[in-house]
């Protein structure tokens, strides 16, 4: 840990101060903690000094992940009633498909970035990408370009929604499953729901969580999908479980305990507290892997990705709410 | 023999460094999860 040291301090210190401008300012806290860590690699220079306790972000990023298990209940997805499961089962399969094809056919970005632009479009913001990225072993300066792309979407969509439910004149009910479909960061939706009404909030809640809670399955099926692509002359069941991100076994084993009640809500918001703040440590690290010479090369594609994506399930989805409620 | 007081966090350290970082990651999150559950630690936001 002693030549860490000086790096894990720096994440932690940029974590704090995420935070604390982010309750000051009122901006999304990740992408606060992912602007720091940008400034601090691009305008102030990283010391060689701390870069081995910044590189430990994935292992922060990983226990992040394997600890969001706790707050993700098979409960969680029965509460959201039947009609809205199959909708939900409905929209993420198509944004998936949809941005998966955008990426990968129309602008022939790599596979893995296609990917966690799908995942981030198609369950719920960042941690569906930080959840995929492990599992496909995905670059870092690829995670946190999606990442930062999917949270510059989040700050979009703050502001977009309320204006286009209230031009609208969407009911409470609508609107609140439509911002936990389309949107992407929990925190986002929760308070764009509830900034419509108090139904509408929980209902955005609700819709949210339950699409929270397919990350597993997403995560599930990616992890296959690419270790067997990775691996065709491998095919034994040994080097898929070598190949296999370990900690979706602990993400699986704590949605497993929650699900068995084992936590109290106390205990549960702990734990939940635990993970926010191992991704701000995370975020900070990811934000010094994008690089100002690399953003000019990647160009706009990833967001135009995003973008086309985002607006078609947007869209769809409302339609779809429209016609059944 | 003669007692060496560093040997268990030596072979700590050498377990821990063999382990996959996914592994490590488990061992951090269930070490969180126990400390919350057993001592009702709170963390706060």
């Amino acid at each position: 840990m002693g030549p860490r040291l000086p790096g894990v301090a720096v994440l932690c210190g940029g974590a704090v101060l995420a935070w604390g401008l982010s309750v000051s300012v009122g901006v999304n806290h990740l992408l606060v903690a992912i602007a720091i860590g940008f400034v601090l690699a691009n305008i102030v220079g990283i010391s060689d000094w701390f870069r081995p306790g910044i590189r430990t972000h994935k292992l922060w990023l990983a226990t992040g992940i394997v600890l969001m298990g706790a707050s993700v209940t098979l409960e969680t997805v029965l509460e959201a009633g039947g009609v809205v499961l199959v909708v939900i089962f409905a929209v993420v399969g198509f944004a998936i498909v949809f941005v998966e094809f955008l990426s990968r056919v129309v602008f022939g970005l790599t596979d893995r970035f296609g990917s966690l632009l799908a995942a981030g479009t198609g369950i719920c913001g960042v941690s569906a990408v930080v959840a995929v990225a492990g599992a496909i072993r995905a670059r870092e300066d690829q995670i946190a370009y999606a990442a930062a792309t999917v949270l510059l979407f989040d700050a979009i969509t703050l502001v977009v929604y309320p204006i286009v439910g209230d031009l609208l004149g969407l009911s409470d009910t609508v609107f609140g499953i439509w911002a936990g479909l389309s949107m992407f960061s929990t925190g986002p939706v929760v308070a764009v729901g509830f900034a419509h009404s108090e139904l509408a909030g929980q209902w955005a809640t609700i819709t949210k969580l339950t699409r929270n809670a397919l990350i597993g399955l997403v995560v599930l099926v990616y992890a296959s999908y690419y270790t067997q692509t990775g691996a065709a002359s491998r095919s034994s069941a040994r080097m898929l479980w070598e190949e296999f991100p370990k900690f979706v076994a602990g993400f699986l084993a704590l949605v497993v305990l929650a699900s068995a009640g084992v936590f109290s809500p106390a205990q549960q918001a702990s734990i939940e507290n635990a993970y926010n703040w191992l991704f701000l440590l995370a975020f900070v690290g990811l934000g010094t892997e994008i690089q100002l010479t690399d953003l000019r090369n990647t160009g706009l594609e990833p967001a135009l990705v995003v973008l086309i994506g985002f607006l078609a399930v947007s869209t769809l989805s409302l339609a779809l709410l429209t016609v059944l409620f | 023999m003669e007692f060496d007081p560093a040997w268990p966090v030596e072979s700590v350290r050498t377990r821990w460094r063999a382990l996959e970082r996914d592994w490590q990651s488990v061992v951090i999150g269930s070490v969180i999860v126990v400390l919350v559950v057993l001592f009702e630690i709170p963390i706060p936001w």
